[in-house]
């Protein structure tokens, strides 16, 4: 195998500043561990998706699947030069040799860590807050040969000791930021050994990563286990703190047609008599309108535990029209719903709790905080849209099936530009098994007539949500680099095998 | 007028304890089809491709300094 690892940064949802849930996304199997939560998600440095920050002491580790004596990859930067930033090959936790971009702007080998004695560095620099691609090729030897590139071009090569431990080879690849203010932003990770034939040298192209999710079914088996409409997930600190008697709605604007019957409210703070109602309202000209749903009265929400508040009438979305998701509320909550994101497109109005759910909203007031408020649903006909959401939805978005040789295969979206080359394409599921029995799968990739497991044929997921990856360095039909035209028309999906 | 409370008026009974099954609580276990196997949740496909210029990163190589 030559290509070890991609990540375009781009599956662990939106633009999010909560490091701790930054940190559980990135941890859900696709990177081995972090140091520190000061991460978030950003705005890409590329032309899709997105990227991860690293702030002050921030590590992200993977383990890879094995030993490697000499690495090859690439990644995309952009450094505050506050500080020197960089990443490190270690051997099972401790640092062979670590590249760094310095506050000077050069880039630097380094023997072990990020603070580690420099071995060599680039008279090249680069300035702070911009992009760049940085390309390495590193042996791990006491007298280890390394190269690296920026932006395409040689910068740096000499040899020197690529070791911290008595091994000449690395198992896990760590983004590591140093103890200091600042931040670097990382984009377009790319991984590769010097095995095969395809994926073994620097690519000097700087690559980028495109992420595609499933935009519908193309044959599939799996049966759906939860739908729901918006998001479970808070990317922005804070909460929505509501008066007594005050009503809160939000917008959402469904992507499938579906049937709502309950609103999930994930509270800030523990409240043990506080009455809630949920309520749904239709939108009027910007502003909710005329109330379609609302349920019966549920007291208390604790901390952190999403609330269910079933609706009395299970109500029927439209996808693209707008709707109020929202809740009623008796006592005041100094601390209220938690905070989805900066958008500040929740609405408020008094409301008297006893009297019921106003049949028609009241006047309210805009610009209130957007609370992780969303409609559990059924009714969803696709089974692509289960496995779109970003970042994934786990027990409130998900498929399942326990036969053995069932399989789902979706389309995906064209290339969002014409790509001269393909390198690599990889197919990564978030997955668990129900229970402590034995289950495998596999991820797959169905290119003209022929259906393949890609790097991994048997993949056995654990009880919690995360993300597995079966790699596809050639197309399957072919045995030769992907064309567009074929990675476009390829499906890709999941497989029970046992 | 003399109320009877005052007058510390009680009923004691004696009672006959009647053998007899019991029981102080009654629960209905149901065995339901839940989702069991392999559950998915979230699917992508990461493709690497050369960036063509059109990309963010791409635009600014040209403030890039490299001597």
């Amino acid at each position: 195998m030559a290509l070890l690892h991609l990540d375009g940064f781009d599956k662990f949802g939106g633009i999010n500043a909560v490091g701790t849930n930054v940190v559980a996304l990135l941890t859900a199997g696709e990177w081995t561990s972090v140091t520190s939560t000061s991460h978030q998600i950003v705005a890409p440095l590329s032309s899709t998706g997105f990227a991860v920050q690293l702030g002050t002491s921030a590590t992200m580790t993977k383990t890879l699947p094995t030993t490697y004596s000499r690495l090859i990859g690439g990644i995309r930067f952009s450094s505050t030069l506050q500080a020197n930033a960089g990443l490190s090959f270690l051997d099972a936790g401790t640092a062979q040799a670590s590249i760094t971009v310095n506050t000077t702007g050069t880039v630097s080998v380094r023997t072990g860590s990020i603070t580690g004695t420099v071995l060599g560095t680039s008279s090249a620099t680069v300035t702070a807050n911009t992009t760049h691609y940085l390309e390495w090729d590193i042996t791990f030897a006491n007298a280890g040969l390394y190269q690296l590139w920026l932006d395409g071009v040689s910068i740096l090569s000499g040899s020197g000791d690529t070791t911290g431990t008595a091994n000449s080879y690395a198992n896990q690849l760590q983004l590591a930021m140093a103890a200091v203010t600042g931040a670097i932003i990382y984009d377009d990770l790319y991984l590769f050994d010097t095995s095969g034939s395809t994926n073994n040298a620097v690519l000097t192209t700087s690559p980028r990563i495109e992420t595609q999710f499933p935009t519908s079914d193309g044959a599939v088996q799996f049966a759906i286990g939860a739908s729901l409409v918006g998001s479970s997930t808070s990317r922005s600190t804070g909460s929505y703190n509501a008066a007594a008697n005050n009503l809160y709605v939000r917008p959402i604007i469904p992507t499938a047609n579906c049937t709502v019957n309950a609103i999930g409210v994930l509270p800030a703070a523990t409240n043990a008599s506080v009455q809630l109602r949920p309520v749904l309202y239709a939108d009027s000209s910007g502003v909710p309108g005329a109330l379609l749903s609302a349920g019966s009265t549920v007291v208390g929400m604790t901390s952190g535990v999403m609330q269910n508040l079933p609706l009395t009438t299970p109500q029927a979305l439209v996808a693209g029209t707008r709707y109020w998701l929202g809740a009623m509320n008796d006592l005041a909550l100094s601390t209220g719903y938690t905070t989805q994101d900066t958008s500040a497109a929740g609405r408020s109005a008094t409301a008297t709790f006893a009297s019921g759910a106003p049949g028609t909203a009241p006047a309210t007031t805009a610009g209130q905080v957007t609370a992780v408020i969303f409609g559990v649903a059924s009714g969803v006909a696709t089974n692509a849209y289960e496995v779109s959401q970003n970042p994934p939805q786990g027990t409130y978005s998900y498929l399942y099936d326990a036969t053995v040789g069932h399989e789902d295969l979706y389309n995906f979206p064209a290339l969002t530009a014409a790509a001269p080359t393909i390198y690599a394409a990889a197919v990564k599921g978030s997955v668990a098994k129900s229970d402590a029995g034995a289950k495998t799968i596999s991820l797959r990739t169905k290119s003209g007539a022929t259906d393949s497991a890609g790097s991994a044929s048997s993949l056995a997921p654990g009880t919690s949500y995360g993300w597995m990856t079966s790699l596809f360095a050639t197309d399957p039909n072919t045995g030769a680099a992907w064309t567009v035209a074929a990675l476009n028309a390829a499906q890709g999906g999941v497989k029970v095998e046992t | 007028m003399t109320d009877i409370r005052d007058a510390g008026l009680v009923r004691e009974t004696l009672l006959t304890t009647v053998p007899a099954a019991t029981a102080s609580a009654v629960a209905r276990e149901v065995l339901l089809a839940t989702p069991t196997g392999l559950l998915v949740s979230g699917l992508v496909r990461e493709v690497l491709v050369p960036d063509t210029g059109t990309g963010t990163g791409a635009a600014q190589y040209a403030v890039s300094v490299i001597t």
